[in-house]
């Protein structure tokens, strides 16, 4: 890691990172502000009831809503965030190299006297810190929102805290293949159109996966498929293994990155 | 200090290097002269180590450039022929960012650099010239005072007199006993900073010459108005070679021999006088054209 190239980057990107921050805790504070209004109509769960099961795992409710945690769990973490996060992911990492060796600015960095490795690693850092802020941003509002408006809806804290972390980590993994892209693919154009592409395709499986009982299978070649925010908010589903899971695919994509950044050609 | 050793890169459309070979002395200043293609830029990424040769090894300072290329950096200024920079930043920003990644806590030279070019750093980098991100540039490969400065298209966008400032900027750095590569593909450009001049062409190294050598191989196109048809048999008989003729207006081609001219055209009524060096096209077909009739001869035999 490089510091001098890190705090110019992170720098650069703090009012990106900002408003992908901010932009998530309006969300939040937007749904547990509406919360109290849903929470005391039976006709919420009378609706979701008559929706076909399927369809109901692809909106995220199948527990049904009972508290604040499947409201939220239901309505910002089966969409909202996953949109938001994969926003940035996929944006921020095209921008850390394949941005750079588009336009020829990579050129100044690498004529430094830092190792490749170095200057990648330094690139990785920040865009996980990005991933990182903004989601320990949507965390810490989410649980001073709830304890600040509605105390005593019954949502359990450390399942909310768990529900993010493996959203986080999800988000850590897919800004990994983004970033690998992006240390690897000539130009920023394919960078994106790859990164997002895989992405729609992985969230694309896992809404086929849901819908139909015939293709449920295909739901688990989909990496949305180990964010289950209802079951976690609720205690289950395989959180430390599926957190493992994602942690260890994080590195491995990174390292890969990293090792592909340090043995390219560049014709900057 | 800078050497190249059958350096061969291939790439898909079918442009590269072709065993490429040559040697920059310590403190010399080597023009590295070709038309648009020829692949000068491809070299110089050879030598920041951004491409790995397919066949033969770049050095400098004895290191390889590939595989050395951060501590090789280190003493090293470059200046991009493409000027992109961070489009975020401000020109001050930019080099305070240099500066730190080089851990370079001496911005003297840097400043001294800053007030020379009379660049505003202050501007942001986006709204900036391309003149002015070429001083930003220059700046930027010399702030460090490095012992090597390899300059792709260095004084590309600069005015007339900022390319004073460049050449005082070049003899000031050379003085210092810093090694430099500047790439051109205009040959005045290097003509006055530069000690030995390569020439390449297709990937491959024409000729490499000392200045003294080429400014006699290399003629220098003189065009003269004269007052009466009397004056140009005076430049005719003194066997002075008229390459082309327009009226009274002649372009005469001159090999060192100025005086030669001048003692005539002393005697002429001169209405205008323009001098105008050979084009490196010109120049470059000079060698070249050598070089396939000497392998014409060879087949021959």
């Amino acid at each position: 890691m490089n510091f001098a190239l890190y705090s110019s980057e992170m720098k650069g990107n703090a009012r990106t990172i900002a408003s992908y921050a901010v932009g998530m805790l309006m969300y939040m504070a937007l749904f547990i502000w509406i919360y109290p209004s849903f929470a005391g109509s039976q006709s919420l769960n009378q609706l979701l009831q008559q929706m076909p099961q399927g369809l109901l795992q692809v909106v995220g409710y199948t527990a049904g809503v009972h508290h604040i945690g499947d409201f939220l769990s239901g309505e910002f973490y089966s969409l909202l965030y996953l949109i938001i996060m994969g926003i940035y992911a996929i944006f921020a990492a095209t921008k850390l190299v394949a941005h750079l060796v588009d336009t020829g600015a990579l050129s100044y960095v690498l004529a430094m006297p830092v190792s490749r490795v170095k200057i990648a690693i330094t690139q990785a850092g920040v865009l996980l810190s990005g991933v990182l802020i903004i989601a320990f941003v949507t965390t810490a509002g989410g649980l001073l929102f709830v304890a600040w408006w509605v105390p005593h809806a019954g949502m359990s804290s450390w399942y909310f805290v768990q529900m993010n972390i493996l959203g986080t980590l999800l988000f850590t993994l897919i800004s990994g293949y983004c970033f690998l892209f992006s240390c690897w693919l000539r130009d920023e154009r394919s960078a994106l159109g790859l990164s997002a592409l895989l992405t729609l395709l992985f969230y694309g499986l896992r809404v086929i996966g849901d819908l139909t009982s015939k293709f449920s299978f295909v739901t688990r070649w989909s990496v949305f498929s180990l964010f289950d925010p209802q079951k976690l908010m609720h205690g289950q589903g395989n959180f430390i293994g599926n957190s493992l899971f994602l942690a260890v695919g994080t590195l491995l994509l990174y390292s890969v990155a990293i090792v592909i950044f340090r043995r390219r050609q560049f014709s900057l | 200090m800078i050497v190249l050793q059958g350096v061969t890169k291939r790439f898909s459309s079918g442009r590269g290097l072709t065993d490429l070979s040559f040697t920059v002395e310590k403190g010399e200043v080597f023009g590295y002269l070709g038309p648009n293609g020829a692949g000068k830029s491809t070299t110089i990424r050879h030598l920041l180590g951004f491409l790995r040769p397919d066949a033969g090894s770049a050095y400098i300072n004895g290191k390889d450039c590939w595989t050395q290329a951060a501590s090789i950096h280190e003493q090293l200024g470059y200046l991009p022929g493409e000027t992109a920079f961070f489009d975020t930043m401000n020109g001050l920003e930019f080099l305070s960012l240099l500066g730190s990644m080089r851990k370079m806590r001496d911005t003297k030279r840097r400043d001294e650099l800053i007030q020379f070019f009379s660049l505003e750093v202050k501007t942001p980098i986006r709204k900036m010239s391309k003149g002015m991100k070429q001083k930003l540039g220059l700046i930027a490969a010399c702030m460090h005072r490095p012992q090597v400065l390899i300059l792709d298209e260095p004084s590309s966008g600069l005015d007339p007199l900022m390319q004073q400032r460049f050449v005082a900027l070049i003899e000031e750095e050379k003085k210092r006993g810093a090694t430099m590569l500047l790439s051109s593909h205009v040959f005045t450009e290097v003509e006055r900073v530069c000690d030995r001049v390569g020439i390449l062409k297709d990937g491959r190294l024409v000729t490499v010459q000392d200045m003294a050598g080429l400014r006699q191989v290399t003629s220098k196109i003189v065009t003269v108005s004269v007052g009466s048809e009397h004056d140009l048999t005076k430049l005719r008989l003194a066997g002075i070679p008229i390459v082309a003729q327009r009226h009274h207006e002649v372009d005469v081609e001159i090999k060192g021999n100025y005086n030669e001219l001048i003692q005539v055209l002393a005697g002429c009524d001169v209405h205008m006088l323009d001098v105008r060096p050979r084009s490196l096209e010109e120049l470059f077909m000079h060698f070249y054209g050598e070089k396939e009739v000497e392998n014409d001869e060879l087949r021959a035999l």
